[in-house]
């Protein structure tokens, strides 16, 4: 999915007239190295939770919202803290051989996992960043 | 040797000196002379043996610097290669550690699990057992009964377990007129499994209805995959919901199951307004 398929189809229309499509475009640029859906989500003009639906839909993979979760500790000993938090992303159980890790975006970069656990298939689920960022707030606490 | 400055030159008795003072005095400066270029020459061989055993002492001096050098970059090299290695088996360790201790956990966990599992049977086999009991001591009573030619029914003691399970099922009572059922009074968290949704949109409009119910506080899409979503709703108290999901919810609504804290519902095709 690109920037501007993003901004075309979540993107509030207020916003669009306010900045113009050129505009945010340019907003993008201006943060290289992020994800386009990072910058979107900072600059509040996408819902955090309508992109992880979307996403979910376009890519097939379940939703799962998080409110409420109290994560277990111990799945931070398979995928880092710090990774979890520069990928957006929270282990949520663990079952025989697979790791089901909620994820705000569809590819976060999991190659620690590869390497450390080579035998370990990770499940990624979508959730929104928002409600990530708060499960893993929990966990820092 | 005697100071040339000291010897003294006699007038002769015509002019100048005499010449037998003057051959003792060239004699003499004659011999000073030969003396000191014998002691130039023999200081010069000293200086030039000097100047050969500074160069040797230099060469070896460079030499030593040499060796000094290459020792000082393997000791380097080595410390290097032992800090290396240190961090290495350090690294190494740390993994091991880490996965035999993840190890550890699961096992921990998934013996936790068994044990759960066992103990879940172990009490649904003495349940089953003490129903058992209970329906030999039911059938021996009967059969008592039945000895007896005792037609009333045999009065037993009151089971003490909370559950118990006749020998035979009671007769079906004869159909009555089945009076109108009780609204279902739903629990203040109830989940809506809800299905299948053609798109977002559907889903969204979907979410946006029931949080318009009467009583519905607060509206959560817990999951969503494969068309299917659960939502959670949360009621401001106790309520009906099942009239109200027929009548306010544009999506027309079948509810299949329903219970104190779920339901699940099929979506058609939204209803046109008129």
């Amino acid at each position: 999915m690109t920037a501007t398929d993003l901004i075309a189809e979540l993107v509030a229309p207020d916003a669009v007239r306010t900045a113009g499509l050129a505009g945010l475009l340019d907003a993008i640029d201006t943060r290289p190295g992020e994800r386009p859906e990072e910058t979107l989500l900072d600059l509040g003009l996408v819902d955090d939770r309508r992109l992880a639906l979307s996403l979910a839909w376009r890519s097939g993979r379940p939703y799962q919202g998080l409110r409420g979760l109290v994560p277990d500790p111990r799945l931070f000993l398979y995928l880092p803290l710090s990774i979890a938090n520069r990928e957006r992303c929270v282990p949520l159980a663990l079952r025989h051989e697979s790791l089901r890790v909620a994820s705000a975006f569809l590819d976060p970069d999991l190659g620690y996992l590869d390497g450390r656990f080579p035998n370990l298939r990770v499940e990624l689920v979508v959730s929104p960043r928002r409600e990530i960022l708060a499960a893993l707030q929990e966990v820092a606490l | 040797m005697e100071d040339l400055g000291t010897h003294k030159l006699r007038r002769a008795f015509f002019s100048g000196y005499r010449v037998a003072d003057v051959e003792i005095l060239v004699a003499q400066i004659s011999l000073r002379l030969a003396h000191l270029t014998s002691e130039l020459q023999s200081t010069r061989t000293r200086l030039d043996g000097s100047e050969t055993d500074r160069r040797e002492l230099a060469r070896r001096l460079d030499e030593a610097h040499g060796r000094e050098l290459e020792l000082v970059t393997r000791v380097a090299a080595a410390e290097a290669e032992r800090d290396r290695a240190q961090q290495d088996a350090v690294l190494r360790s740390s993994r091991a550690v880490d996965s035999a201790e993840l190890d550890a956990a699961r096992i921990r966990a998934d013996a936790a699990l068994e044990a759960e599992r066992v103990r879940g049977q172990v009490e649904e086999l003495l349940r089953l057992r003490e129903e058992l009991a209970q329906a030999i001591r039911h059938v021996g009573s009967e059969l008592e009964r039945v000895l007896r030619g005792d037609d009333a029914p045999a009065v037993t003691a009151a089971p003490a377990e909370p559950r118990p399970r006749p020998a035979r099922p009671p007769e079906p009572p004869a159909p009555v007129p089945a009076p109108a059922p009780a609204p279902q009074i739903f629990d203040e968290l109830v989940e809506i499994d809800a299905g299948p949704f053609p798109d977002l949109a559907s889903l969204s409009d979907f979410e946006t209805s029931l949080g318009r119910l009467p009583k519905v506080a607060n509206v959560y899409i817990r999951r969503f995959h494969g068309h299917q979503a659960t939502l959670e709703l949360q009621l401001d108290e106790p309520t009906t919901l099942i009239d109200d999901l027929a009548r306010l919810v544009p999506s027309a609504v079948n509810v299949d199951r329903a219970d104190e804290r779920r339901i699940e519902v099929t979506i058609g095709a939204p209803e046109r307004a008129q």
